[in-house]
Parts: structure tokens; sequence; C-alpha cells
């Protein structure tokens, strides 16, 4: 599993904070669940308590310390209770 | 994984920070995109973790069955034993059979594990492998099948997403059909190997070949419904009868061979490693392997034994279609639409079924090989045979049945616009009957819900047929007082139908609106409380259609006819003095006469007739039913205390609310049924409904014997064999309600205090009364 390079940090405004997350809209989102599985695919949409809407999403599953079972599912929301950590795509310049 | 971002990029934890703000957003406040994101898609969603959306929540890892192969737990094709390959066999006919049911091919037939990734798990066929080259020519023929299938099924509108899932999802391909093009050389030269080398297949060679016989027949059967036409249909037909035999022998040796280990199989799970479990070649759970945006259920699917019903249903559907549709090509409407209801009624019709009837009945516009315009033109001058000269004029000049212009005389410029618009209605007229018509069709080869729902926007359509064809009607007349007024030599023909159009288009809206109403029995719709308003209402609907044609039929007097009448009168009239009752007071506003029917119509009046008593003495009984507890005991069976209250005018008004959307049949309204109710059956007793019930039911199963007798007198050529098998299967419901009403009509006059409570069964033709106690 990818190590984050970078976290990410709040600016002290909340409408600052959420147009951030606006603009992530469309972008590369991995979200690692409770129950070891990771998914990655394009962010749509978030909510107040932390659901997750990623489409073209791809489930690894892992078999080993080298091997991932993959698997296209498309369309998911991921329940907030049960997100562990999110990463998002971000051009290497900008935080 | 992956972990590879796109240049420039980089992964950013972003944890914390939505956490952060997520906690700080409102109730119900969501970060999307401010257009692209709408209830739709959110609707379309899979949750995660949620066990009936996610189907790797909680289940343990399904090896891949290249694992499988690579690790030994999945034997080459080639090691498994007879009985393994035959049994794999009869399970993919099984899987089939179930996808017909409404289950994907990833849930059914790509099951099997020698299927995967185009038949690598078998390999290429080759002379050192005869088991793999027997599975490998039956997949393929299995696989043609399937595209055939979905190709037919493709082209009808007739079935539901929940029906019948035709996406393959890319499990197979063109490679899976590749070499399938002398498939029947290849089954021949295969089956000569199998007899010339009986010792390879220890004691199973006729078991195989019935397998790959049958597996033939199916393929080309289907593939003769795929290029249909008259000819091709007795191929699919005599295929189809070949499959039932082939069907019998395998059944039977499946029995033989798997009767008794067939609970251990049932048991065993997918994930067992022994290779010599008899269903080796299966494992429902590869299922959540797939990589799809649709939920894909894994579904534990039944054996042959448990699934061989739906098999035998669906070939005698086929033979049923087959033999048919042979004799409709060149049929009349009629024929055609009384064969689409016959083949509704089967039992236990499926997706398959009802698709391969629409698609060979209905290709490029024709039904079973006539222009539907023919058909519908032809319809109505055999429906409406005294038809006047301008309903004749019009309708060939609309249909271009007649290339010669009208040549009338005595016209002006505008009569003849106005003629031109006249046929325009008329083309417009047609073309919407033929809609309809094919709607009709494709609803009655629907499921019976999506038909029920489909005849209440039929109902309507029709109803917009009704208004074309009312000014069609207006012209006509119209016509015929320009050609009373202007030429000195017309006379009334005796051909002159006022509103023919319009009580033709009557005719069929009323006998929509009762199958309308037939159905929600069959799909078990009313609640006991409201039963009695559907039958009165269904009473109503066949009382118009009686009146409806007996107008039909009615036509302008011609100067002999008023002569008669007038002599007639003078009769009943001595001196010439006027009784008090007079007689002229009581006839229609224009004066109309009866036409001579033919023997059809005559029938068509009769059972129409029957419609009527029928569902009158049903409503009468259900009505002696409602009414409450009296001195004889018999209680109100609808006064159920647990149910909540629904206020009946608002339940009335829904139940028939489609039927306010038109004029003709004219809706009633809960006040006006209620009137009705008054005036009607004010003091009527239980006892004196059931006895009038029980009249109707008797007098209606006189009708229909002599409607049998009639058409026996006429060298029974008056009724096809759907109408006759109609006629019989509604004289034993008619007799069976009667049954049922005098056991209720003696609980009642029993002075015991037990009431009668029943039931309304399903029915092909009518609701049956079945008492409960």
């Amino acid at each position: 599993m990818g190590i984050p390079t970078k976290n990410l940090t709040t600016s002290g405004s909340i409408e600052q904070d959420k147009k951030i997350i606006q603009s992530w809209v469309n972008k590369h989102m991995r979200v690692n669940i409770s129950d070891g599985r990771v998914f990655s695919g394009r962010f749509i949409c978030v909510d107040n308590l932390k659901n997750v809407i990623l489409t073209d999403a791809v489930e690894y599953k892992k078999i080993n310390d080298e091997e991932d079972d993959k698997r296209r599912i498309g369309l998911v929301m991921l329940p907030g209770e049960h997100i562990l950590s999110t990463w998002i795509e971000q051009p290497k310049k900008l935080q | 994984m992956s972990d590879q971002t796109l240049p420039g990029t980089e992964w950013v934890d972003c944890t914390n920070f939505l956490s952060n703000v997520c906690s700080n957003m409102g109730v119900g406040e969501m970060l999307h995109h401010p257009t692209k994101f709408s209830l739709m898609e959110v609707m379309s969603v899979i949750e995660m973790m949620d066990p009936k959306m996610d189907t790797s929540y909680k289940t343990p890892r399904v090896r891949s069955v290249t694992e499988r192969f690579i690790d030994g737990t999945l034997p080459s094709f080639e090691q498994l034993s007879m009985k393994q390959v035959l049994y794999t066999m009869d399970m993919l006919i099984s899987a089939e059979l179930q996808w017909y049911d409404g289950l994907s091919l990833p849930q059914t037939v790509f099951t099997c594990l020698y299927l995967m990734d185009d038949l690598c798990y078998v390999g290429e066929p080759s002379p050192e492998k005869p088991k793999s080259n027997i599975f490998i020519l039956f997949t393929k023929m299995l696989f043609k099948r399937i595209d055939y299938l979905i190709e037919t099924i493709s082209r009808v509108d007739c079935k539901t997403e929940e029906e019948f899932v035709n996406s393959s999802f890319g499990l197979f391909t063109i490679r899976s059909l590749e070499g399938t093009d002398n498939l029947q050389e290849d089954v021949q030269e295969m089956i000569q190997h199998i007899e010339s080398n009986q010792q390879d297949y220890q004691g199973h060679a006729q078991d195989l070949i019935d397998r790959l016989l049958f597996q033939q027949a199916f393929f080309r059967s289907r593939e003769a419904v795929l290029f249909v036409d008259q000819d091709i249909l007795s191929d699919a037909l005599t295929y189809t009868k070949s499959c039932k035999e082939l069907f019998q022998l395998i059944k039977k040796s499946h029995a033989d061979m798997f009767g008794n280990e067939q609970e251990q199989v049932d048991q065993s799970d997918g994930q067992q490693d022994d290779p010599t479990r008899i269903n080796i070649a299966f494992d429902h759970k590869i299922t959540t392997r797939l990589s799809s945006a649709a939920v894909i259920k894994a579904v534990k699917l039944a054996p042959l034994t448990k699934t061989a019903h739906i098999l035998d249903s669906f070939l005698d559907h086929m033979i049923f279609i087959c033999r048919g549709a042979q004799q409709l090509y060149g049929a009349d409407l009629d024929h055609i639409l009384r064969f689409f209801v016959s083949f509704s009624k089967l039992d236990h019709l499926n997706v398959v079924s009802r698709c391969t009837l629409m698609y060979i009945a209905i290709q490029n516009e024709q039904a079973f090989g006539t222009d539907m315009k023919q058909l519908v033109a032809q319809h109505i001058q055999s429906h409406l045979p005294m038809m006047n000269n301008n309903h004749q004029d019009i309708l060939k000049s609309c249909l271009r049945m007649d290339p010669a212009p009208l040549q009338k005389t005595n016209k002006n410029v505008q009569d003849i616009l106005d003629e031109e618009d006249a046929v325009l209605t008329c083309q417009q007229w047609v073309d919407l009957m033929c809609n309809v018509i094919f709607n009709y069709m494709n609803a009655l080869c629907s499921n019976p819900a999506n038909t029920r729902r489909k005849f209440s926007h039929l109902i309507i359509e029709w109803g917009m047929i009704e208004q074309k064809a009312e000014q069609l009607d207006l012209w006509c007349i119209e016509e015929l007082r320009i050609l009373k007024r202007t030429s000195s030599d017309f006379t009334i023909s005796g051909h002159e139908h006022l509103f023919a159009f319009t009580y033709y288009c009557i005719e069929h809206t009323c006998a929509l609106c009762q199958s309308y109403l037939l159905i929600g029995f069959e799909l078990q719709l009313y609640h006991k409380t409201e039963i009695h308003h559907v039958l009165w209402y269904l009473d109503y609907i066949c009382g118009l259609r009686s009146q409806n044609m007996t107008k039909m039929l009615q036509r302008l007097p011609t100067d002999q006819d008023l002569k008669m009448m007038q002599s007639q009168l003078a009769q009943l009239t001595p001196g010439g003095k006027k009784k008090k009752k007079n007689k002229i007071k009581n006839l229609p506003p224009v004066l109309t006469v009866p036409t001579e029917t033919t023997p059809l119509q005559k029938i068509k009046k009769k059972l129409i007739e029957v419609d009527t008593y029928i569902s009158r003495g049903l409503y009468r009984f259900a009505l002696a039913t409602l009414i409450g507890k009296n001195e004889n005991g018999f209680e109100n069976i609808f006064d159920d205390g647990t149910l909540p209250n629904m206020n009946p005018l608002l339940r009335f008004n829904k139940r028939f609310q489609c039927f306010h959307l038109i004029s003709q049949p004219p809706p009633i309204s809960y006040d006006q049924y209620k009137s009705y109710m008054e005036h009607s059956y004010k003091d009527a007793t239980p006892s004196d409904l059931l006895n009038v019930a029980s009249e109707n039911l008797n007098y209606s199963r006189q009708v229909m014997e002599d409607v049998l007798l009639y058409h026996k007198m006429n060298q029974n050529e008056l009724l096809d064999t759907h109408q006759l098998q109609s006629i019989k299967d509604m004289i034993k419901m008619i007799q069976a309600n009667m049954i049922s009403i005098t056991l209720t009509s003696m609980k009642m006059n029993s002075k015991t205090n037990q009431s009668a409570t029943f039931e309304f069964q399903l029915c092909p033709q009518y609701p049956v009364i079945k008492l409960t106690k």
C-alpha cells in the first residue's frame, strides 16, 4: 500500500476548507476501510457523516504481502464509520 | 496494488482534514459537483459493508480458477470421470434454465469453472482429449444458443430488467463462438467417433450421444426462431419436439446416475477441494470475483431434477407457438389476437417463451407476414360488413386499396377539400389502431403486472382513437345529408350505419376495460372489501358492450322498412287513434332498425351477453355476502376490524382511475355507483341475491351450450380451437361457481350460526368462487 507523502492541514476557515474539498471532485482518491480493503476511484461526494462516494472504483483485497485481488466495481459509497484513512491525488507543488 | 499517480502528482493524506471539515458540516449537507450530481446517481450507488449490496463483505476470499488449476484442486477436464463430465453437462442445462428464470449468466452458466477465460482450462480440441472435445462441442452449441437468445430477446420490448438479464458481462466472446459454422457436421462426426470407441466412455456412450443430440436440437430450434419465416417454423417445431423426447431420456439417465448422490451434492460447499466431487466443475461463489458495476450475488444453483419442469414447460410453449404460428400466416387479425390471448393464459410462462412469440409474430412491422394496415382494414371491413358507401370509400382511399380517385358528382370544391381531410383523419385513425394493436400484442407477451399496466395505457389510446372515429363518422353523416339534399334520386340503401366507426372503437375499448379488470383477479390485487366494486364495474362494462353491439348493428331504415313500420303501427292502433303509451315515443331520436346478423356476429353477441350475466351473477353473490348479519346467521365477512379505515370513495376512484381518462365507456363515479346500488338493491336480501346470482350463472351456461350447438350446426366452422377451449373452460368455471353459490345458500338457510367465507381463485377466464368454510 502506498505511504502518503504529505498530510493535509486545515486552513482555519471552514468555508475555505469546504471549497478545497469541492475542488477534489473527479480527482483520484484512495480510501482504506476497516476490513482491510482499499478502494481507489474518482471522488464524487462526501457528507457530514464522512460517507464518501467514488466512481469508477476499483477494490483491492490483500492476498499476501505482494499480491492484491483487484475488482472493478463502479459507483460505490463507503460508509464514514468504516473509513480508516483517505488519500487524495494532488499536484506536487500544491497542498 | 498500483500506487502510481499521474505524473506531477502525489498522494496526500487527507484523513484528518476530511474528518474536521465533515464534523463542521450541517446535517444532510453534502459536498459534490454543483451540477453533475443527481438523485439518480445516488440511488445507483453500491453501499460497501452492507451485506445485501457488498458481495465481498465478510466473505472468505474466493480463489481464482487459475489458482485452483495451478494447485491441482481443479483437475484438468480429461482427468474427470465420465459421471463428472455428464453431471457437468446436465448442470449446464439446469444453469441455462435458471438464467431463463431471471438470474444472470455469471450466476448461472458461468459458475462452471471450465468455461472461464474462453475455455482455456479445457484447452484446444485434440485427438488425445476425447472428453474435452465433446465438452467443447457441447459448450459451443450452448454459447451460440445463448447468443441467439440474447439477440431475439433484445429485439422485442416485452421484458423488464428484473425478469431477464441479457448482458453476458463479457464472459463469452467471439473466440468462444469461433468454429460454430459446421456444428451439425461436427456433431455427426463426434457421434460416430463415440459409437466407434464406446470402450473409452465407460458405458456412458449413449448418455453422451443423447446430450449432444439434445444440445444440437435445442440449438437448431433456437436458430430457426432467430431466422424465422413460415417455412422455417416447421423446422423449429420438429427440432423442439426432438428436444422434448431427448430431454426425457436425459432426465431418466440423470435420475439413474445421480439419484442417490444428489443429497450429498446439495450439501457440499463449492470451496471443498475434493477432486472426486460430482459437482467439481461448479462453484457459485466464483461470481463474486466478477468485476461489475451491478451487484451480482452468488446464488447456489438448483440441480437438473429441480429445474427440469422449467424446460418441460418451455418446450411445450415452444411447440404451442410453432404449431399455432404456422397457421397464422395469412390469418385475420381476430385469429392472431385470439392466439395471443390463448398463449397468455398458458401455465408457467417465462420471459423467454413470451419474447419468442413476440419475436416470431412481429417482423418488419408485419404480423405473421401480413402488413398490419392490411390486417386492420380487413378487420374493419369484416366487423362492419354493412358499412355504407361513404365508410367504404374513405377506407379504401386511406389505405390506397382503390387507386382510382373518388368520383363524386354534385360536389363543390369545399366538399372535396373536406374529403381529403377525412381521408387524412382515416389514415391517422388506422395508423393509431396499428400502433395500439402492436402494443396490445406486446402487452399480452409481458408478465401479468406489466400487462395490466400496459392495458391501462392502451385504454387511454383507444379513447383517442375513438375521438378520431367520431370525426370520421360525423363526416360520413354530413356526406349522407349532402347527398340526400342534392341528389333527387338518392334513396337509403339499407347499408347506412350511423357512427359505425365509433361503435367499433367503443367495442374494443370495452373489451380492453374488461380484460384490465379481470387481470386484477389474477394478480390478487383486489382487497376483499372492494371485490363487489370491481364486479359491479365489470357488469357495467359488459352491459355497455352488449348495448354497443346492438347499436352497431342498427341501420337507417329504407322506404320499405318505413312502410312496414307504419303498417305495424296502424295495426296496433285500430281506428287510427294513438294509444296512451305511444311506441314512437320509445324510439331513439334517429330511427334505426336492426340488421341481419351473420352467424359470427350472432355468436359474438351471445358471448358478450354471457360475460354480462357471469359478471352480474358474481356481483350479486359478492353483494349477498357483503350485507350484514341477518336472522339466518349470515355474517358480514368483510368486517375485519384489524384493517385500517379506508375512504371507499378514494378507493373506488383510485381503482378505476384510468377509466376516467376516456369518455367512452362513460366513467362512473362512486356517488353514481352508490345511487345505483340504493335504487336497485335497496330491499334485496342475501337470499334474493343468491337466488338471482344462481339464475344469472345458469342462464349464461345455457347460452354457452347454445353457442356450442350452433357451432356444431354450422359444420363446426364458426369457432376456432382457441375459442372452443375458452368456451369449455368458461362452462366449467360457471358450474364451479354455481355449486359454490348453492352451498353458500344452503349454509345460510341451514340456520346454523356458521358463516360462509370464500376467496376468489385465479382462473384463466373469470374468477372462481372457492368456499373456505
